[in-house]
């Protein structure tokens, strides 16, 4: 009886995670730039300020979580042989829906992140999402699924962007600190990689104790 | 329930129907996002002109001038029934993308400013073109580029170029000398015979000064 219960207890932990986990799961566990280094491209190139990275993270995690959901809903439906070039459609039409809103009522952030926005489309953190998890998901497990990697791409687009941002120019969120030029590098590309790589390390220690 | 069958009937079925929602989707977005966007930019517009041009009174009449084979935008400003000036959308390669610029030129043809619309350059380098306070945009101000030489100093000109950034600046350089030829073009074939009879010998007036 007992046995039973501790039993069942565990594949119920094994086979489904609560909802809070999941999420905590794709901000910690399989961080999407940190653990998985997944959409580097983006991660480098837009993380010239904390604003900017938080924009591009939270665009991500919005399309993320949208195609997650449909994606788990409509999976059964899709032939396994389109079932790419379906997922594709369903994450360019979220893209465009975001990029014609952001055009409309976020002018300046779409004008920094502009070529971005569309590039979310490739985006391998979207694709690997709805590939890996939302069409063998349910549809509330995928939805947490996509807001986890979607809020653990934008702390960590945050976080690199707040750092080169704090370097290169001496602002915070905009706001000057001080008063002079910064450590230009970091605001250049060859700063997002140092930046990305000194904070993979530091984050890959913490984790690993823990 | 039992996955679909990659047959070709299922895969046209439910490809297609993605494809069918999504579109109409888009449809809807657009259209409810079209007319906003389209104020967002005039807006941007309207404040660049602003920006560039002395005051003036009423909407500026918009004007396309074709230029070697580029369509540029003019925008005349009026005032009291006389010409303030033209603002022209000028654009030339930079170092990161394009640089899209505003200038705004008086009826005499001197530079009255000039306002970076869009611009992909490096932060901290190129990007100073931006800057209020930086030298380097505001030391065409003023400037008539009949006898201001619009290159920079390295190429022989009269521009100071940013440090570090020649090639931003030959583009920003470019772009206002491109606007002057464009300013040229629109002013000789927009004005009526009585201005653009002044118009030239105010032009003469100051240059003798000069000399």
């Amino acid at each position: 009886m007992q046995r039973a219960q501790q039993l069942r207890r565990r594949t119920a932990k094994e086979d489904r995670m609560k909802p809070i986990d999941l999420i905590k799961k794709g901000i910690i566990k399989d961080n999407p730039t940190f653990v998985l280094v997944l959409g580097m491209c983006p991660t480098l190139g837009t993380t010239t300020s904390a604003l900017n990275g938080m924009g591009m993270g939270l665009a991500t995690l919005v399309v993320l979580t949208l195609s997650n959901i449909v994606i788990s809903a409509v999976a059964r439906f899709i032939p396994d042989k389109v079932r790419i070039p379906s997922y594709i459609v369903i994450i360019s039409a979220f893209v465009t829906i975001i990029q014609l809103l952001m055009q409309a009522y976020l002018p300046s952030l779409y004008e920094t992140l502009g070529l971005f926005i569309p590039l979310i489309v490739v985006n391998c953190i979207v694709l690997g999402r709805a590939e890996a998890f939302a069409n063998k998901n349910t549809v509330l497990d995928s939805a947490c699924d996509g807001l986890g990697i979607g809020l653990g791409f934008t702390l960590s687009l945050m976080v690199i962007g707040l750092i080169r941002e704090l370097l290169g120019s001496g602002t915070l969120f905009g706001l000057p600190l001080w008063h002079g030029d910064g450590i230009l590098v970091f605001v250049l590309a060859p700063g997002a990689f140092l930046v990305l790589g000194l904070l993979m390390a530091l984050f890959n220690k913490l984790t690993r104790r823990a | 329930m039992a996955k679909m069958e990659s047959t070709l009937k299922n895969m046209l079925i439910s490809l297609g129907g993605i494809a069918l929602v999504c579109a109409l989707l888009l449809a809807v977005v657009n259209a409810l996002t079209e007319k906003k966007i389209a104020r967002v930019q005039s807006e941007k517009t309207a404040r660049a002109i602003a920006q560039v041009l002395p005051a003036f009174e009423g909407a500026p009449i918009d004007t396309v001038v074709l230029l070697d084979g580029t369509e540029y935008n003019v925008h005349k400003a009026m005032a009291g029934g006389s010409t303030v000036g033209y603002a022209v959308e000028s654009v030339t390669a930079g170092f990161g993308g394009p640089i899209n610029l505003m200038v705004g030129f008086n009826a005499a043809g001197d530079i009255c400013s000039t306002a970076v619309i869009s611009h992909s350059e490096t932060p901290g380098l190129g990007a100073k073109i931006t800057e209020g306070e930086s030298h380097f945009r505001t030391q065409f101000d003023g400037r008539n580029p009949a006898e201001y030489r619009l290159k920079v100093t390295k190429d022989g000109g009269d521009v100071d170029a940013i440090t570090a950034s020649t090639i931003t600046s030959r583009a920003f350089t470019a772009a206002v000398e491109k606007a002057y030829n464009v300013y040229l073009a629109a002013s000789g074939s927009n004005t009526d015979a009585a201005s653009s009879a002044t118009a030239p010998q105010d032009g003469e007036g100051g240059s003798d000064e000069a000399n």
